[in-house]
């Protein structure tokens, strides 16, 4: 396989080559189509994360096909197109896996930090945490959906019910979130660098009913 | 955030979603005040992916990417931190 891998935080990444990985049980093999460059894959690479493995392949918003399945995993077969997200395994035993909150898991193992992840032709992942996704779906288009569109989906959730939902910074998960808040029939408001104009016409484009800078007061309050 | 804080009406609510934020500048109480909250966003459960996969054909979401070799990656973590991309960078083997 190849891969760009970090060696040390503040460095650029280097192409490397190695054996192609072998999934251990439990495990499936992807050969990535395409992997989505996330805000978090920079504070990876700058150090700014405490403690990743080193060296570490970034990159948690893989899309490919499943090409090669360890012992024990009967729900993804070979050639399944999938998605491997950002939370790669939990411990499944800490107060907060049992409590149904395994994001906040004291155990947990996360793609692209403290296990290698999508910057390559080739990744394992835990099958438990891996996504179905449909067969006809275009790869790269898919792949922003696995971290930007999924923290996204679920900060959205957590802003309640509102209807005036702001977005503070018009990037890779705004520009999904922007989407699916006008599908629930809610007003987008969209908040960018001061001057970013081509950012604030992209999020008229998407819905927004108002774009302005960070610091500028909407025209309405938001919720 | 604090922007953020002064935009939301009384009662609402600030999410900060990012896993790393630059230090939180001081404010003044009164705009915290009147029941406004703020909390964080930490990762991800597979129930948020399974709900978040159904939803994405049923809104039509369209993303806007920009496909770089994976040998660019560099280049492409570099156009991000400058703010050079719209939609979001896709690296493709």
């Amino acid at each position: 396989m190849r891969a760009m891998v970090l060696e040390r935080p503040g460095e650029q990444l280097k192409l490397v080559q190695r054996p192609d990985p072998v999934p251990a049980p439990g495990q499936v093999r992807v050969r990535v189509e395409a992997c989505g460059v996330c805000r978090t894959d920079l504070h990876v690479v700058d150090g700014e994360l405490p403690d990743p493995k080193l060296p570490i392949i970034p990159g948690h918003e893989i899309v490919g096909r499943v090409d090669l399945v360890g012992g024990g995993v009967d729900q993804l077969a070979v050639g399944m197109r999938v998605g491997i997200p950002w939370l790669g395994q939990t411990c499944g035993r800490c107060r907060y896996c049992r409590a149904g909150r395994e994001n906040l898991c004291d155990h947990p193992l996360f793609t692209g930090y403290t296990r290698d992840g999508g910057y390559a032709t080739h990744t394992v992942a835990d099958a438990r945490f891996v996504f179905r996704l449909p067969e006809g779906s275009d790869a790269v288009a898919s792949a922003p959906l696995l971290c930007a569109g999924l923290i996204g989906w679920r900060s959205l959730r957590m802003a309640g019910d509102g209807k005036n939902i702001g977005l503070f910074g018009f990037g890779a998960a705004a520009h999904i979130i922007a989407q699916v808040a006008r599908w629930q029939g809610r007003e987008v408001f969209a908040f960018t660098r001061e001057g970013d104009t081509a950012a604030q016409t992209f999020a008229r484009k998407l819905g927004a009913r108002w774009a302005g800078s960070s610091d500028d007061k909407p025209p309405d309050e938001l919720d | 955030m604090p922007a953020a804080l002064r935009a939301v009406r009384k009662g609402g609510r600030v999410v900060c979603a990012g896993i790393h934020m630059s230090d939180i500048p001081s404010f003044p109480y009164c705009i915290l005040w009147e029941e406004r909250e703020v909390l964080s966003v930490a990762n991800l459960t597979r129930a948020d992916g399974e709900e978040f996969f159904s939803v994405v054909p049923k809104a039509g979401i369209v993303t806007q990417t920009m496909p770089y070799a994976l040998v660019r990656a560099n280049e492409a973590l570099s156009d991000l931190r400058a703010g050079r991309l719209q939609g979001a960078a896709v690296l493709v083997p």
